[in-house]
């Protein structure tokens, strides 16, 4: 099963969108696992994610999130909008284009 | 160019890159890593204290509210059972922030951090003034482990990680082991020499140090670095200074409070542990010897999260025309009751819209004052027991003083400030719609 990492700052907000994320693959009939983590405890499951999406208020973590991933899979941002309405559709699409 | 696209890109332009050095720099991160992450075991510490007085002491608020006393006489009794539970937690917290630093370098450094950190935990208490001997026992003085040692925790954290790191990578230091020695013998010879010169290096220094300064390396930094930036940092004005940079951040859609953690941590934590170990002994907030620490933001100029936006939902509830921003107010009320905020900030968006921007900063700001004004004047004790920043609004002002009731009633008084203060600005926004749905039917018109 693929994995997909949210990273914030708490890790509090991202596990909001994690539920919503989770409504979305059921709907949609995908098997997938997702966490929600802060920044300071990604460290610990670097090596088994297959895509790392950043909430928009910690953007400016990526260069951190970016040595710990070190090129190995995509790290990217999420859409402030899709972020803020809690769009679990739209960012799953995202991180599933991505993982392919 | 509009001025929100020109005040964007330079934000984007200007303050990321600025937020992104602060939170990339190694040194930065390992120390707010190492805060955040010793932080649940300093608050399950500071819950148990709040707890002990609670429900155990005669004139603890539980204890009141269900006579607890009467049908337990001996209840008070109880207390000391639970009052070691600080000895473990903040009046350690040096000790985890050796660690924790050092070990938060090693990660970015990509060196063995758990014996990095058992390096800088050694080194510690290599420096740290020594045995004094009292009928034949020898006693280590607890001064500089808890929160007056936290800025030597700090530096040799960070010393010894980017020492150790860098020692470690030397091939020339390194005794490599037949490949038939077991990994983990291997292990602890590959950086045996670094973590013997690191040794070397701080016994000398710290005998250099004791020789022109009597008083010790503990004694010179904490005067010298330690007590400036606490004095910096406890008085209403930083206060208001760090909330308003804070909130500032938070507009640009970065993470505020996050990014200021390390400063904050710095300035604020020797202050709070004071103040809980002041609780401890006196069993009331009352006369708490730090009365100004960033607790006031939480207790009082924090209710929704950043900007105070529990009053923003109020006030979008109230008067609010436009359908997107009640839609949103039902999706962020959960979350924001319990400080959680990032739905309101990207969805209506606060984040770079004119007219959000100034109540966003203006209301914590006033709040801390309303807040600072009552304890100042001694309406309301200090906020002393630290509480988890996603407690429900004015329950913070109310656990963090212990249970004073006034301060729950101040606590609701911020919050119908706040909502006082968003409402003309919500009222703007339903103009602003209006306007633009006018100015649409015009132009359909003309066209």
């Amino acid at each position: 099963m693929k994995k997909i990492l949210l990273v914030c700052a708490a890790g509090m907000s991202t596990s909001l969108l994690v539920n919503k994320m989770n409504d979305a693959a059921k709907e949609k009939g995908v098997e997938i696992d997702i966490l929600a983590l802060p920044i300071s405890q990604c460290e610990s499951v670097a090596s088994e994610v297959d895509v790392v999406l950043l909430g928009p208020q910690v953007r400016y973590q990526k260069p951190q999130v970016d040595t710990i991933i070190d090129g190995r899979v995509p790290v990217e941002i999420i859409d402030m909008r899709d972020y803020g309405m809690m769009n679990g559709k739209a960012v799953l699409e995202k991180a599933l284009s991505l993982i392919e | 160019m509009g001025f929100m696209a020109t005040f964007e890109k330079v934000a984007e332009k200007a303050l990321v890159p600025i937020a992104s050095k602060l939170n990339s720099q190694r040194h930065i991160v390992a120390i707010r890593d190492a805060f955040i992450l010793s932080f649940p075991i300093t608050l399950a510490g500071s819950l148990i204290v709040l707890l002990n007085f609670a429900v155990l002491a005669p004139d603890g608020f539980i204890a009141k509210i269900l006579f607890l006393h009467k049908l337990f006489p001996n209840l008070a009794d109880l207390q000391s059972v639970f009052s070691p539970v600080l000895n473990g937690s903040s009046n350690i917290l040096s000790m985890f922030i050796v660690f924790l630093v050092a070990r938060n370098i090693a990660i970015s450094l990509k060196s063995d951090e758990l014996l990095c950190g058992l390096t800088a935990l050694s080194t510690f208490f290599i420096i740290y003034p020594s045995y004094t001997q009292v009928d034949g026992g020898n006693f280590l003085t607890t001064q500089w482990v808890g929160a007056q040692g936290l800025f030597v925790a700090i530096i040799v954290g960070l010393l010894v990680g980017e020492l150790f790191s860098r020692l470690s990578k030397s091939e020339k230091l390194q005794i490599n082991m037949p490949a038939s020695v077991p990994p983990a013998v291997a292990r602890s010879f590959k950086v045996l020499f670094p973590i013997i010169i690191i040794t070397i290096v701080f016994a000398i220094g710290n005998a250099v140090i004791n020789k022109f300064y009597a008083d010790g390396l503990h004694e010179l930094i904490y005067a010298a670095l330690q007590t400036p930036l606490k004095h910096l940092g406890t008085n209403v004005v930083s206060l208001v200074i760090l909330a308003i940079v804070s909130n500032l951040l938070w507009v640009f859609g970065i993470h505020g409070p996050n990014t200021i953690a390390a400063i904050r941590e710095a300035m604020f934590a020797e202050a709070n542990l004071e103040n809980l170990n002041y609780v401890a002994a006196h069993g009331s907030a009352w006369g708490a010897p730090y009365p100004v620490t960033w607790a006031i933001n939480d207790a009082f100029a924090n209710y929704g999260g950043s900007g105070m936006t529990l009053g923003l939902l109020i006030a979008i509830f109230l008067v609010s025309r436009r359908k997107e921003y009640r839609e949103i107010g039902k999706l962020s009320l959960a979350p924001g009751l319990f400080n959680i905020n990032e739905p309101i900030i990207f969805g209506l968006p606060v984040v770079l819209n004119p007219i959000l921007i100034i109540p966003f900063i203006l209301v914590p700001a006033v709040n801390i004052i309303i807040g600072y004004a009552a304890i100042a004047t001694g309406l309301i004790p200090p906020i002393a027991y630290s509480v988890p920043w996603t407690t429900p609004g004015p329950l913070i002002a109310f656990l963090g003083t212990g249970g004073n009731w006034l301060a729950l009633i101040i606590g609701f008084v911020c919050l119908a400030v706040s909502t006082l203060i968003y409402l003309p600005f919500v009222l703007a926004s339903n103009k602003s719609v209006e306007n633009t749905s006018d100015s649409k039917l015009d132009s359909e018109k003309t066209a």
